[in-house]
């Protein structure tokens, strides 16, 4: 057959090209000496004779190239032939290859570790089978500051009539005391024996509840979590069937969940007990998760519900502002992450791109320098496309070289991330790995830009016509004004993104600064609090409530190295309870005039002298439980009372309810979560144990320990069922959010450092290559008494306008970019002039330290040798 | 580049080339010179472009080569026709025929 035989020649000449090679150069050597023959026997000289041949028969290279064209392996053979003329060209600059490798393998290696982040984190595989059809069923409140559920009538009103649901099933999430040898609090929650179907999960041992075992007096059954069977019970299958004492009942262990579901909802707690769910048609705070239709999105989820609450909601006060706010698990696992990975993905894929400037203007200054050598081939016949096309194998060896050494950057890169990850937040950062599609990623990238970039060069390299390079037989004159404006707006556009980089990190070690030197407005030292939970059943109304509170305070206060302690259902210093519809006696507020958003706390009388807050005018509330008293911090009474005092005037929290009396003013607390701009208004109310849980707030005495045994051991004496949670210092609560900024910090000043690190070799490498360019244009200046200052000074200069030109677009974009790390800054504003200056100044005093350094080398050549250089 | 004569109409070289092999094995400075020699230096080949020609009607497998001796005494690469390649010029002139007639009557309807 034809086609086989066609195959076999073609793999012939592949494997034997040479031999095809030089059978194709006789043949044509043949046709050459005869036609010579011919014009020798019409009389012309030898010489003659031979030249007219080779002007008969044409470029002899084009179609040498078109035989190779019909061998039909002139593509492998080219690239082969490519690769290695590319290798050895690069072997003969290696200063600039050496650069060109290690500002991608940077680039690349910084990019990829964070992508191996986000890979990990956002696209984080749960444990559920189509996870993205789960959606957790919450509502706001009050303009949407404030997270709250649905009331069950919605919730059942929804799961009946909703057409974008599947299934849907409740939980209300739990605080737990497990006792084996002590008593410890776990999370946990009573859930819907409906649940784990509505999940699409499975136990790994045992099984889930049963309908009838979701009903009141049905035996207590438990099923644990992954974490708390390997840990306590060392994932041993006999510990189906025994008996836990939970909350002081005993509760038999009937199954256990596969790893990973103790992560579900928020992502953060790790939930080790589910029981099941008995219905209480006056229960609150219920959770419910629901598993969307398929094609369902979550605002036509959104919508469904809204409809649902204006319809059951309505005439109910409570209900009042509720908003559907539907979100699915991927969402909710990492929300909290998502915009921190994104800002260091787009941080390193300005790394990436300053890195790609780089290459591209070290691969322009070398086919600029090639000029003479690319015209000459142009000259015998090489096609534009071949060229090109050898020009792109050299940015793609580049790019291969730099991209394996940046997976190797990426590998530690990850692997620094996780070793220094801030303790708390961020759990799933110690997953980060590199895998396939990371390393795929990478290398993609590097091989993507390498070309791209390589591409600019190599289209301005082989444009011009054959006959300018080779008639001014000058390598430096050739066509370098357009090569040298593409390279100065790469320039620039490598200094706007780093002023951007820079600016942007200038603001957080700014943060990281305030943070440091941050007054949160009390005494952090020797603070520590403790939850405690009561047994809803046992204390049913606030005043037996506050009963039991009180006697425990009194306990506590009177044991050893307790300085002082209070209610309080608040832990400082993050967040409070927010709470809208702040009233103020004799004061009417159009709606919509204010967005009355009040941090509220509830303590005893002690708290403030607990904590150390000093207070400002008035008294603290008195203990008298009947008086209804408040305090509110300087904020709130300079934004409502300015001039005057706030004490005697009269606030609520609701619609209706009793007034409280402002009888005191302190100073204001910082939440270090919150933002310097953002004080919040804050209101201090009495604790009179209107909730079943509270903390305790306790300034002991320095160094302190066994404190949380004796603290059980009182509340035991009073009720053995009431339930501790472990004693946490308010210090390290203050220092989690400054160890989460000064993560972020590093990562970000770690990646600036890069970029001006990329930026200073690149504006080097332009300036000292086109100074180079210049290096007889110099010659000709000093040899006509040009002063060497002067030369200095001129090439600084235009290093300078490009370098302005470039600041100004990045301090522009930085203002724009600055916005999305809002949220992170502290103490600082998002246009921070020390940042958005200092990023500005640096980079100009690179620029001008990158060219006055090849400048004066410039400037001290001889001038003879200057016009010698060809 | 600018050349005197006629240009040759793309595809026409082929056929000139089975035609020109027709009448015996020959190699390819011997094409090009029959070639001009048949068509009364109107057609203007350049010579250079009868090898990438060459090597494709034989990757085609209408013409084999081989080397031999020259008439003077020189290795030269020698084509011969094949079968395939009689059929093939048989068609291509059969085509070109039709061809030329059809333009020809277009010509000289006007």
């Amino acid at each position: 057959m034809n086609w086989m035989r066609r195959i076999a020649r073609r793999a012939r000449a592949l494997l034997f090209h040479r031999a095809a090679e030089r059978e194709l150069d006789e043949e044509l050597r043949f046709h050459l000496v005869m036609e010579a023959e011919q014009y020798e026997q019409g009389g012309a000289s030898t010489a003659d004779a031979e030249w007219a041949a080779r002007r008969a028969f044409g470029g002899v290279e084009r179609f040498r190239e078109d035989c190779r064209d019909v061998r039909g392996v002139r593509v492998l053979e080219d690239a082969a032939r490519d690769v290695r003329y590319a290798m050895r060209s690069l072997r003969r600059t290696p200063g600039l290859t050496l650069v060109a490798v290690v500002t991608i393998a940077l680039g690349i290696g910084a990019n990829t570790a964070i992508m191996s982040a986000v890979h990990s984190l956002l696209f984080a595989h749960l444990p559920y089978p189509d996870a993205s059809q789960l959606v957790e069923v919450g509502v706001t409140k009050a303009h949407g500051m404030l997270l709250t559920s649905p009331t069950l009538p919605m919730l059942d009103a929804w799961r009946e009539r909703g057409r974008s649901i599947a299934a849907m099933g409740y939980l209300h999430a739990e605080t737990d005391t497990l006792t084996l040898d002590e008593p410890e609090l776990l999370r946990g929650a009573a859930i819907e024996p409906t649940l784990p179907r509505v999940l699409g999960i499975q136990p790994v041992l045992g099984r889930t509840f049963l309908p009838q075992e979701a009903t009141i007096g049905a035996p207590h059954v438990v099923v644990i979590g992954y974490g708390l069977w390997q840990s306590r019970f060392d994932g041993r299958a006999d510990v189906l069937g025994r008996v836990l004492t939970i909350n002081s009942q005993p509760y038999t262990v009937i199954g256990v969940m596969p790893r990973g579901f103790d992560l579900f909802l928020g992502g953060l707690y790790h939930w080790q007990l589910w029981m099941p769910l008995v219905r209480d048609p006056h229960a609150t705070r219920i959770s419910a998760v629901a598993r969307l239709r398929p094609g369902v999105s979550s605002a036509q989820a959104n919508r469904e519900l809204n409809a649902v609450i204006d319809a059951v909601g309505r005439g109910d006060s409570s209900s009042e502002g509720m908003r559907a706010n539907i979100r699915t698990l991927p969402e909710l696992v990492t929300s909290s992450d998502r915009r921190l990975l994104l800002i260091l993905a787009g941080a390193t894929g300005f790394v990436v791109l300053i890195a790609c400037a780089n290459v591209a203007n070290l691969l322009l200054s070398r086919a600029a320098a090639r000029q003479r050598e690319l015209a000459i081939r142009t000259a015998i016949g090489a096609g534009r496309s071949r060229l090109v096309r050898q020009l792109l194998t050299e940015g793609a060896l580049l790019a291969l070289l730099g991209g394996a050494a940046g997976l190797g950057v990426a590998w530690i890169a990850v692997h620094l991330i996780v070793a220094f990850r801030p303790p708390t937040q961020l759990p799933q950062l110690d997953r980060v790995h590199l895998d396939l599609a990371t390393l795929l990623w990478g290398l993609g990238l590097a091989l993507g830009t390498g070309l791209l970039f390589a591409l600019i060069p190599a289209l301005l390299a082989t444009r011009r016509d054959v006959g300018a390079p080779l008639a001014r037989g000058s390598q430096r004159v050739a066509g370098s004004a357009r090569t040298r404006r593409v390279s100065a707006w790469l320039m620039a556009g490598e200094v706007a993104l780093s002023v951007i980089l820079l600016a942007g990190a200038g603001l957080l070690v700014r943060t990281a600064w305030a943070s440091a030197h941050f007054d949160p407005g009390f005494d952090t030292r020797n603070l520590v609090t403790i939850d405690a939970v009561l047994p809803e059943q046992r204390y049913r109304t606030a005043a037996e409530r506050l009963l039991v509170y009180q006697a425990l305070l009194e306990r506590v206060r009177r044991l050893a190295g307790v300085r002082a302690a209070s209610w309080t259902v608040v832990t400082p210093p993050s967040g409070a309870l927010m709470i809208g519809d702040l009233q103020i006696d004799g004061r009417a507020f159009a709606p919509g005039e204010d967005v009355r958003v009040v941090m509220a706390n509830a303590i005893s009388p002690s708290y403030l002298a607990t904590m150390g807050i000093r207070l400002r005018g008035g008294r603290l509330p008195v203990t008298d439980t009947s008086a209804h008293e408040a305090v509110i911090n300087q904020t709130f009474a300079r934004r409502y009372w300015p001039g005057a005092s706030a004490i005697g005037h009269r606030i609520r929290m609701k619609q209706t309810g009793p007034w409280s009396v402002i009888v005191g003013i302190v100073d204001d607390v910082r939440g270090v979560e919150e933002s310097a701009e953002g004080l919040d208004l804050t209101v201090y109310h009495r604790f009179y144990g209107s909730r079943i849980y509270a903390t305790l707030i306790i300034r002991t005495a320095p160094q302190m320990s066994g404190l949380p045994r004796r603290i059980s051991a009182a509340a035991s004496v009073i009720d053995p069922s009431i339930r501790l949670g472990g004693a946490e210092t308010v210090e390290s609560n203050v220092d989690w959010g400054a160890a989460y900024r000064r993560f972020v910090m590093a990562l970000l000043s770690a990646f600036a450092v890069l970029a001006l690190a990329l930026a200073a070799v690149g504006l080097y490498g332009v300036i000292s290559y086109s100074v180079t360019q210049r290096t007889r244009e110099i010659g000709v200046r000093m040899a006509l008494g040009a002063r060497s200052t002067r030369v200095v000074r001129a090439i600084v200069t235009q290093a300078l306008w490009l370098t302005l030109a470039g600041v100004g677009v990045g301090l522009a974009g930085a203002a724009a970019l600055t916005r999305v790390i809002r949220s992170m800054l502290f103490g600082v504003g998002p246009l921070d002039p020390v940042s958005f200056v200092g990023a500005a100044v640096l980079l100009v005093v690179v620029a001008v330290v990158a060219s006055a350094l090849p400048a004066r080398r410039a400037a001290r050549v001889d001038p003879v040798v200057a016009l010698r250089v060809e | 580049m600018a050349d005197t004569g006629t240009e040759l109409l793309q595809g026409t070289l082929d056929l000139l080339i089975l035609k020109t092999l027709a009448s015996g094995p020959m190699h390819g400075w011997g094409v090009s010179q029959r070639i001009q020699q048949l068509s009364r230096d109107v057609l203007h080949v350049r010579q250079g472009a009868l090898y990438p020609a060459l090597h494709r009607l034989e990757d085609r497998g209408w013409i084999s080569a081989a080397w031999g001796t020259s008439e003077n005494n020189r290795r030269a690469r020698y084509y011969r026709l094949t079968a395939a390649g009689r059929r093939r010029l048989a068609h291509e002139t059969d085509s070109w025929q039709r061809y030329a007639t059809a333009v020809h009557w277009i010509l000289q309807s006007t």
